[in-house]
């Protein structure tokens, strides 16, 4: 245990003080004064002394320490001495406060070495312990001590490492960012890849669009020079009575995704269908005629009887094919519209056959670039398809982004666990403390990761808001000195400036005498004669 | 008999060739292209195999005639060729009605048809794909002697794309089978039955050389050997790192790397082995030439982590390790042990 000790305070100057004096002796120190004396100005000193005293800015700066505790006479002579043992050593720490001559120094007395505050000389010296958790533990001010939020912060990380062996101290907080900062620019990467991937999509989906206009635009074209097809047939049926024209295929109404396939063999099944009746017919009659012709059986007709077989079966063969093919062509025929089917005719005039046929040339160059597109657009939609698939690239970056997640979610599993163990260990003390100071009335005090508090009598749950202020304060005190011992390994003193107030007789003696067996400098400040009373009968 | 046999050349293909090629990389396969023909006019090479995937999709009608315009400059050689999986003889396609060349002779049947070439005493077998896949054995099949040299030229090799199997070519008597479909090039039988490989790499992942296959058939039997040809090659890297290593050295390696093995080239390095845990690497910015495509970042952090354990046996960085022991290195679980060890190390407080 490398306990410190104040040895000595020199005060300078500072608040109502100057060119004093205080020699102070280890176990407990009790300063006693009536108000005014100036005890919570040698607190504020002490305070000021182990963590300096900066001055706020602005209008924070009209009712900070270093405002109130500016000397009365003399401001530009701000200062003051502490002389302090630690590990066997005295140390002499000098600071003076004011705006233009700040300084600190730091020397050991015993070997005269200067040390270096700016290092964090003073910081090892105090175990670590910042301003912050100093005043949430072991300097206990004047009423309702109860421990600030950060406290609450501070043991959470704390717990976090509370069982550490030495090699190092973690900021769990500093991790979980590093790990969500990292994941943030993981995602933030996943998502520009995918944005770079959407704009080569709408590349292709923009060329889609061009295609689809293009056929459009190929398709209206076709419906034009249908139109004058038409109209030049007609001048063509009036040039010539037979009413016959030429083939055209009509792909209106066919969508360019659809594959070509018009339904062009109606008047194909028809004719088989007709040729099938004649077969049935002439099969029949066949058979008729050699019926009347033998008396032998049915197979024995002869020649024209095996024919007349033939015939049959070949006409129905011939009619349900016919029917399957007239059946199939409707329905392609609903699909895609009927194509007009008309016949040729010889005789024309020389510029309306040229016209036909320039017409009709016309109609093919349409057609084939209408297929052109057709192909292509098919090709880009494939090509679209095959963008959907996430790449290599893509997949690490999930694996790397899921990964951090899962390293935040076991960091935080790994920190609660500890943070239970430590829990239930703060508690233990805490309670152990509360009890001896209560004499046995409280012997159990919870305390969750809020520091919310609630304490136990005799097995019975009663929420802190229901018991005195006294016991309030104890139940304050037990959790403060708890907290000093896990967070702080080297013994640092305590201090308290007026706490006891509130406390009886009966509490306050046994909070004394708990505190006479700390190994620790106990100072306190009090306006009242009876600490120093009591201490007297314990001792 | 002489011979060149070419595959998988995927005009239409655009591939990914890194920031400074990308853009001009469909027109360089066409070029390429374009130059085994000019080849083969030059050497008077007999016979042009194509074994199948000439287009990377369904052949546009403009397309097949700049081809066929190529082929129409030959004055010497015979032109054969097959549909592949890629440029499958659908519905509709231009492959059914295109009218090619006198000295090209199309194999686009879906079922096994041959040309003769009297002038060579040769037969030439093939069949074109009419869908995606095709699952069945469709080259067990034995060469029918109707000349007297045999050459199959086929597509596929894989579960979905016409399985083939090496003992029944071994032994189906054709003087030279001419395959597609793999683009690595490769002999499955040596001297008898050969991979060309892509013309050009298509994919990233056609790394290594690429060209064609240029043969004989004498007398005494079939001679072949693998002519590269391509522009450009895909070439992947590992690059093992140590500790000393920092952005800078890992820059520096890169470029000398690629300067050494050629700037035409395109790259993907990985980076792998222990890093200084306090470097990390900016991957972003080592693209020096516009030819890289991907730098992988597999490196670790050079933390020993049972050292760690047991130094941390007790505290949150122990506790930490703990919950990920017994996963393998490149599972994404140790990815996370890695990024939270860092991320503690990182907020040490002392």
């Amino acid at each position: 245990m490398e306990n410190m000790v104040i040895k000595e305070l020199y005060i300078k100057n500072f608040g109502k003080f100057s060119n004093r004096q205080f020699l102070l002796k280890d176990g407990i120190q009790i300063f006693y004064g009536e108000n005014e004396y100036g005890k919570s100005t040698i607190y504020a000193f002490i305070k000021a002394m182990l963590f300096g005293l900066e001055r706020g800015r602005g209008r924070a700066a009209q009712n900070d320490e270093f405002s109130r505790y500016e000397p009365w006479e003399n401001p530009n002579y701000y200062a003051g001495v502490m002389r302090f043992t630690s590990g066997g050593k005295t140390f002499r720490l000098e600071r003076s406060f004011d705006r233009y001559t700040k300084s600190a120094l730091l020397i050991c007395e015993d070997d005269g070495e200067e040390l270096s505050i700016e290092d964090g000389d003073l910081e090892m010296l105090l175990g670590g312990m910042t301003k912050e958790s100093f005043e949430n533990t072991i300097a206990v001010g004047q009423l309702l001590a109860r421990p600030g939020q950060e406290l609450a912060e501070e043991l959470k990380n704390y717990a976090a490492n509370y069982y550490e062996t030495g090699s190092s101290t973690v900021d769990l907080g500093g991790a979980l960012e590093t790990l969500q900062n990292r994941r943030k620019s993981v995602e933030q990467e996943i998502k520009g890849l995918i944005d770079r991937q959407e704009e080569k999509k709408e590349i292709v989906r923009q060329e889609c669009r061009y295609v689809t206009n293009d056929a459009q635009r190929l398709q209206t074209e076709l419906e034009v020079n249908q139109e004058k097809l038409q109209k030049l047939r007609l001048v063509q049926k009036e040039e010539s009575q037979d009413k016959k024209a030429e083939d055209v295929e009509n792909i209106r109404g066919r969508n360019v995704v659809e594959e070509a396939g018009p339904g062009a063999d109606t008047d194909n099944a028809k004719s088989w269908i007709a040729l099938g009746g004649l077969g049935i017919a002439a099969g029949i009659a066949g058979r008729i005629w050699s019926a009347f012709t033998s008396s032998q059986g049915v197979f024995s007709g002869g020649a024209i009887s095996v024919l007349a077989w033939i015939f049959l079966g070949i006409g129905i063969l011939l009619v349900c094919l016919g029917g399957i093919k007239w059946l199939r062509g409707r329905r392609d025929g609903r699909k895609y519209q009927e194509p007009v089917q008309e016949k040729t005719v010889v005789e024309l005039r020389p510029q309306t056959r040229t016209e036909l046929q320039r017409l009709e040339w016309e109609n093919d160059r349409i057609k084939a670039e209408f297929k052109e597109k057709q192909i292509r657009f098919q090709n880009l939609q494939e090509q679209l398809s095959e963008l959907d698939m996430p790449g290599g690239k893509l997949k690490s970056l999930r694996t790397s982004a899921q990964a951090l997640k899962l390293a935040e979610e076991k960091l935080l599993e790994a920190s609660r666990n500890m943070t239970q163990g430590f829990g239930k260990l703060l508690n233990k003390k805490a309670s152990h403390i509360l009890e001896q100071i209560t004499q046995g009335r409280y012997t159990k005090l919870l305390v969750d990761e809020q520091l919310n508090m609630t304490l136990f009598e005799d097995g019975r749950r009663i929420p802190i808001d229901r018991v005195s202020c006294g016991t309030i304060e104890q139940v304050y005190f037990a959790l403060r000195m708890a907290a000093a011992e896990m967070l702080c390994e080297d013994p640092l003193p305590i201090i308290f400036d007026d706490a006891f107030a509130f406390y009886d007789e009966k509490r306050l003696k046994s909070t004394l005498k708990w505190l006479s067996e700390q190994q620790r400098q106990v100072i306190i400040f009090t306006c009242q004669k009876r600490e120093q009373e009591i201490l007297s009968r314990i001792v | 008999m002489r011979f060149i046999h070419i595959a998988d050349v995927h005009l239409g293909a655009q591939p990914d060739a890194g920031t400074a090629y990308s853009s001009g990389r469909a027109q360089e396969i066409w070029d390429s292209f374009s130059r085994v023909i000019s080849l083969c006019e030059e050497e008077k090479t007999d016979l042009l195999l194509i074994a199948g995937d000439l287009f990377h999709r369904q052949p546009l009608l403009r397309e097949l005639k700049e081809v066929n315009y190529l082929f129409s400059t030959l004055s010497h050689t015979q032109v054969v060729l097959i549909a592949g999986n890629h440029d499958y003889i659908k519905k509709g396609s231009y492959y059914r009605t295109f009218q090619w060349c006198e000295n090209v002779h199309p194999l686009f049947g879906s079922e096994m048809g041959y040309v003769m070439l009297k002038e060579y005493d040769l037969a030439v077998y093939g069949l074109s794909y009419h869908t995606r896949e095709i699952r069945e054995e469709r080259y067990s099949i034995k060469a029918p002697l109707a000349a007297a040299h045999e050459i199959l030229l086929a597509h596929g090799g894989d579960e979905k794309h016409i399985p083939i199997r090496k003992e029944i070519l071994e032994s189906s008597g054709f003087d030279y089978i001419a395959l597609g479909h793999i683009h690595k090039p490769q002999a499955v039988i040596r001297n008898m039955a050969l991979y060309a490989g892509a013309l050009e790499p298509v994919d990233r992942n056609d790394t290594g050389g690429h060209g064609f296959v240029r043969g004989e058939i004498t007398e005494n039997g079939v001679n072949v050997e693998f002519i590269p040809f391509a522009s450009r090659e895909y070439i992947h890297l590992a690059l093992r790192v140590n500790e000393k290593m920092t952005n800078g050295s890992v820059k520096n390696h890169i470029q000398s790397t690629i300067e050494s093995r050629g700037t035409q080239n395109i790259y993907k390095f990985i980076l792998r082995g222990y890093r200084d845990a306090d470097v990390e690497f900016d991957t972003e910015h080592m693209d020096i030439y516009g030819n890289i495509l991907e730098i992988e970042d597999q490196t670790r952090a050079a933390y020993n982590y049972e050292e760690l354990y047991e130094q941390n046996r007790d505290n949150l960085i122990g506790k930490f390790i703990e919950q990920f022991q017994g996963y393998e290195e490149d599972s994404m679980e140790y990815q996370a042990l890695q990024e939270g060890v860092q991320a503690l190390l990182e907020n040490c407080l002392r």
